[in-house]
């Protein structure tokens, strides 16, 4: 274990004058920073304006108790997740479970042992050490996970006849929005936009399984519906429960200029015809994606011309846009509109900086590709 | 009772034998104890059971800490029967508790 340099800054809350006074006296003598609080609102206070690395903290307290200053703790920005050891002198195993249960790590039971202080002090510091190191550690993973996805994104440039390009900003390190461009025979290609539901590194590892499972039943010999209903029941029986994807898959065949696009719970692709400069929502409804045995999926189909281009998305580009549906969708209107002659390889960013992109948590995929 | 009023070796023996801690902290007690144990009194005036336990417990834990023993023991038996609201019992219990702290504020300064 690396020791930081910084001295441990403990906070010590007690009404009652001479455990106060022996506990911040022998921390103090160990080397730590210690501040001294009489009570739970100063405590607050306290923590608020310094975050500290551990607090021992009184039960039984005028005003607010200890159990209630520690439940208003966990909501100061820095003290989510420190270390609070009670003080008591109460040796009722209900107190005790009660502290444990919001989160306390230990009790020191009154009349203190200075020995025994030091020593629970010193191993719950070192505890949280341990935990922050760790989580540095998973942030260390979680980026080299998303370097790794990120490579996992097919480019442009690999599948020129695909004629598509993409605008992907994940919110996090390892995002939960995905997209795939897949050929699916002489003049026939899948494009494919999805967003798995939660943020955090199982989004990405279920990201990663659904564009396998895409891979593998998407072919000449499975309509897109049918693509989605076999990807759907391969995800239902893998995915933890609460976990879905929303998705919308696009088969366009240059040989036919036909477009059939799949939704499953997601927004609806928006169609650009060339000739009129038009625009046209592809709407159709389906299930989410992995929650359900028996998903449906809709699909609607349309005629397409050399140089008509098609916009997909997550719904992270609507985010802090507007207030209802109507509104997301005329900004989403004028920004494609104010775009529609952009050369395709800057259209999807066009769009996500016109709704506003850099300032949203959610991640963002906006692909276009072109007949 | 068969506690001693005062006992300072076992208070030395959780202070690491620091004499000089112990005795700022029987300062910070001599100067406490007053309104420590008034304020008792006045929960047991005002049949005030929630009041009267944390009171005690107050007094409780400082008496424990210098190690006047007897005081911190009466103490613990008044919070612990103090939510059982026996009045006639606690009126007992706390005149006792008064003595007892008297006692250990005379022998504390010279322990």
């Amino acid at each position: 274990m690396s020791f930081r340099l910084h001295q441990p800054r403990i906070l010590v809350v007690d009404d009652e004058r001479s455990s106060l006074h022996l506990m911040c006296m022998v921390l103090r003598h160990e080397g730590h920073l210690v501040e001294a609080a009489s009570d739970g609102a100063s405590a607050l206070e306290a923590a608020a304006a310094n975050p500290p690395d551990l607090v021992l903290m009184d039960i039984v307290m005028p005003g607010m108790n200890g159990f209630e200053t520690l439940e208003r703790l966990r909501n100061i920005e820095g003290c989510r997740s420190v270390p609070v050891i009670f003080l008591t002198g109460m040796e009722d195993l209900e107190s005790k479970l009660r502290g444990f249960a919001l989160g306390a790590v230990d009790y020191v039971v009154k009349p203190f042992h200075l020995e025994e202080v030091r020593a629970r002090v010193r191993i719950h510091l070192q505890l949280a050490l341990a935990h922050r190191e760790l989580a540095e550690e998973q942030g260390r993973r979680l980026r080299l996970l998303g370097e790794a996805q990120r490579e996992m994104f097919i480019r442009p440039v690999e599948i020129p006849e695909a004629k598509f390009s993409v605008h992907y900003a994940p919110a996090q390190e390892a995002g939960g929005d995905l997209y795939d461009v897949l050929p699916l025979g002489p003049g026939i290609h899948g494009y494919l936009v999805a967003d798995v539901s939660g943020h955090d590194v199982g989004t990405s590892l279920v990201a990663t399984a659904a564009k396998a499972m895409l891979h593998q039943y998407a072919g000449p010999v499975f309509s897109p519906e049918e693509t989605m209903r076999l990807v759907n029941r391969a995800l239902h029986g893998w995915l933890p429960p609460g976990r879905f994807l929303t998705a919308s898959f696009v088969r366009l065949n240059r040989n036919t200029g036909t477009v059939r696009a799949v939704s499953a719970a997601h927004p609806a692709p928006i169609l650009i015809e060339a000739a009129t400069d038009k625009i046209r929502h592809l709407e159709t409804e389906g299930d989410v994606l992995g929650a359900f045995a028996q998903a449906r999926f809709g699909s609607v189909d349309r005629s397409v011309r050399k140089g008509d281009r098609v916009v997909i998305f997550t719904d992270g580009l609507f985010e802090g846009v507007a207030s209802d549906d109507a509104g997301s969708k005329a900004a989403l209107e004028k920004a494609i509109s104010e775009n529609s002659r952009a050369p395709l390889d800057v259209l999807p960013q066009r769009i996500s900086e016109a709704m506003g992109s850099g300032t949203r948590p959610d991640d963002v995929v906006v692909l276009a590709f072109e007949v | 009772m068969d506690l001693p009023v005062v006992d300072k070796a076992e208070a030395l023996s959780r202070l690491d034998g620091d004499l000089e801690l112990w005795e700022e902290i029987r300062e910070i007690w001599l100067s406490d104890v007053g309104s420590l144990i008034d304020s008792v009194e006045a929960a047991l005036s005002a049949r005030s059971a929630e009041a009267l336990r944390r009171a005690a417990h107050a007094l409780k834990g400082a008496s424990a800490n210098v190690g006047a023993t007897r005081v911190s023991a009466t103490a613990r038996e008044v919070e612990g029967s103090a939510l059982g609201a026996d009045w006639p019992a606690l009126d007992a219990l706390v005149a006792a508790l008064r003595v007892e702290t008297e006692t250990a504020r005379r022998e504390l300064p010279t322990a």
